[in-house]
């Protein structure tokens, strides 16, 4: 296992407030970020995810793991402009196995603030995608997020887990309707358009609130969603006027600055006659002063305070978790026997087994079919195709063995993996177990 | 009986409240529902044994306010299924009738006139009021308790269960109009029949000011809320400190100071 150290550096929602979360979201510069990190010492394979939830570092590295971590901690803190001590009280570290299973958790939702959410998938497929086209994947993390991938939709396959699967959106409207009762005539305006807002606001609308504006940075894509949803388009400037008019306020923007300033909404709350508004702020950094929520009739939620609406359905959905749970430690056992097998020896086992049992199994159909052989025929014949196999195998396992080819040893063992399907054989007997 | 009745079911809202428990609310209410009836014989049996609504005497009233709650209540589970309430008015009737057992209950019949009539509507109407005033204490209150689990972001527990903002502040603006009306037909028939009995309409009397005092804090509340949009928290304060200026008019005013109102 010296080969490769699989390890997984972190944080998200839970460990880390919203504060420092901000100081490294990396919407704009995930690119960036990945380049430099496959450039660190050590490493063989890099997977970056960040989310406004969460930031994860999967990677493979050549160095010992407190070395690498080190490496990259460094990397993060000089990143984020926060100092190592502060960081690392964040920060969680999972190695190896626990690392491939905190992964799968991940893909399949199971630590997402709603549980079972369906949009992290799309984010690390995405993040994925983003290691294809920097070639940071390389066979491990290849066959690792592919694996993800199907485990995440086993789990949705055999388990409610996803049902009436909603995150932030579904949340959000839980609290309007606690404020606001029914939203039937509520109007909406949404400022920025990310997928998460745009979910919401289905939702309120398919609960019955009754218009949509939108404001956007550019008007065009204001435009457009307004034109999806039957609303109507305003440009930023035009905000303040109408939230006069709109009850539900869903702000998702990239701005490096609040928005909406509690100066504006305490003067507008006059204006409304205190009709009740209610903010909510998907965006990180924030949109909305969090201050204005303690204004009389004002209520502002942000992404870290949905999650405690969450928390709630989260208890609902503890059963069908622990089923999951289960899938996810089943998956990994078989992850880690894959793992285990990318040494030179087991493969080299497997294969001889694989042609082995093809020979045997032919020999017997020859045998019946040719009954006149004699026991001496029979012998010889099998002696013959003994010593076929020998000589085919031979290169290939001269090959593995080379010293020079330890480098990509991972990626050569993967291929002869594949070329000749030997893990489904594998799986069925554990011959490599014993 | 009633006062049993009323404590048994006060017990289940309250363990409703803070268990997830929905037959144990729906044996709450049935045993409200029960024991409604049982109170409304009992006002009923005591009227045929008098020959008079009995109203004149605290007891009377005191149980008669409970009643009123209790019906509120009822229409308002079966109307907005909202039991959870139940848990904020069975405490307050049970303590209303609970004080009704503690003051003397010995009603002396009244002479008969036709200035009585004035007189039990004056005390019915106030009585009403004062009901419909204690919703909207409740309201308020529940409104109060929702409203900081929201500010404060709790969503845990007791917040599922409890009524939507709105509806809570819509409650309250109704059982207030409602309510003030009542009141004030109350403060009025109530000077009519002073008017008749006495010869003139106000008297300074110590119940009489505290009343004026009360109507003026309800009069601002209600004045605010449909002239200048006042919701809300800001409400739901209101109307609890009229609430308290109500219950001191109403009992503290008999007991801690001298007028010719306190009950015979």
């Amino acid at each position: 296992m010296n080969a490769h150290n699989i390890l997984l550096l972190g944080l998200n929602y839970r460990t880390a407030p919203i504060e420092i979360r901000e100081k490294l979201s990396a919407a704009q510069h995930t690119d960036e970020i990945l380049s430099q990190l496959i450039r660190l010492s050590g490493m063989k394979e890099v997977f970056f995810l960040s989310t406004c939830n969460r930031v994860e570092i999967l990677f493979v590295t050549k160095n010992a793991p407190e070395v690498a971590v080190k490496i990259v901690k460094n990397f993060l803190s000089d990143y984020g402009k926060i100092p190592l001590s502060q960081l690392e009280k964040f920060l969680y570290v999972y190695s190896h196995i626990n690392a491939v299973k905190h992964l799968f958790r991940v893909a399949s939702s199971l630590d997402s603030m709603v549980l079972g959410e369906p949009q992290i998938l799309g984010q690390i497929k995405d993040a994925y995608r983003l290691a294809l086209k920097h070639r940071t994947a390389g066979p491990i993390l290849n066959r690792l997020l592919h694996k993800a991938f199907s485990v995440a939709k086993r789990i949705r396959t055999e388990t409610k887990l996803a049902h009436h699967a909603v995150s932030v959106s579904y949340a959000a409207v839980e609290m309007a309707k606690k404020i606001f009762g029914h939203l039937e005539g509520k109007r909406i305006m949404l400022i920025g358009a990310g997928e998460m807002a745009e979910l919401a606001a289905q939702h309120l609308l398919n609960n019955g609130a009754k218009s949509l504006i939108v404001a956007n940075r550019t008007l065009e894509r204001a435009i457009e969603l307004a034109e999806r949803f039957h609303g109507q388009a305003i440009s930023m400037e035009e905000i303040k006027d109408a939230l006069k008019e709109v009850d539900i306020i869903i702000s998702s923007t990239g701005a490096p600055h609040f928005i909406i300033h509690y100066e504006d909404i305490k003067q507008i709350m006059r204006e409304r006659r205190h009709r009740p508004i209610f903010f909510i702020d998907i965006a990180v950094p924030r949109d909305i002063d969090p201050k204005i929520n303690k204004l009389d009739n004002a209520y502002v939620y942000d992404i870290d305070d949905l999650q405690s609406v969450v928390e709630e359905n989260r208890l609902k959905r503890q059963k069908e978790a622990i089923k999951a749970e289960r899938i996810v430690e089943e998956e990994t056992i078989k992850f880690q026997r894959w793992l285990e097998t990318l040494e030179v020896v087991p493969t080299i086992i497997a294969l001889k087994y694989k042609l082995e049992t093809i020979r045997l199994k032919e020999l017997n159909k020859t045998f019946n079919r040719l009954k006149h052989l004699s026991e001496e025929d029979k012998k010889a014949i099998s002696i013959m195709t003994e010593a076929m196999i020998k000589k085919i195998l031979h290169d290939p396992i001269t090959f593995l063995k080379q010293k020079e080819n330890r480098d990509k040893i991972d990626f050569y063992l993967d291929i002869t993996r594949q070329l000749f399907n030997l893990d489904n054989i594998e799986e069925k007997h554990e011959y490599h177990k014993t | 009986m009633s006062l049993f009745g009323y404590t048994v079911s006060m017990i289940c809202f309250l363990i409703n409240l803070f268990t997830i428990h929905r037959t144990l609310l729906r044996i709450a209410t049935f045993i409200l529902f029960l024991t409604f009836w049982l109170h409304t014989a009992a006002i009923g049996f005591s009227w045929m044994r008098y020959g008079f609504f009995p109203l004149l005497s605290m007891e009377g009233s005191l149980s008669f306010v409970a009643w009123s709650l209790s019906l509120t209540y009822l229409i308002l589970f079966y109307r907005f299924n909202v039991g959870i309430l139940g848990a904020f008015f069975t405490p307050l009737i049970v303590s209303l009738l609970f004080l009704s057992r503690l003051v003397p209950g010995i009603a002396t019949p009244p002479r008969p006139s036709f200035r009585e009539l004035w007189l039990n509507l004056h005390i019915g109407l106030s009585l009403i009021g004062d009901a419909l005033l204690a919703v909207a204490f409740c309201a308020g209150i529940v409104y109060l308790l929702q409203e900081s689990q929201i500010k404060q972001k709790k969503t845990r527990g007791i917040f599922r269960r409890l009524p939507a903002l709105s509806f809570l502040d819509t409650l309250n603006y109704h059982a207030l109009i409602v309510g003030f009306v009542m009141l004030t037909l109350g403060l009025v028939s109530g000077s009519i029949y002073a008017q008749w009995v006495r010869g003139q309409f106000f008297s300074w009397d110590p119940k009489e000011i505290w009343s004026v005092l009360t109507w003026l804090v309800y009069a601002v509340l209600l004045y605010q809320r449909i002239t200048k949009g006042m919701r809300g928290r800001r409400a739901a304060w209101l109307s609890i400190i009229g609430f308290a200026c109500l219950l001191f008019t109403f009992l503290g005013v008999n007991y801690l100071l001298k007028g010719y109102h306190s009950f015979r």
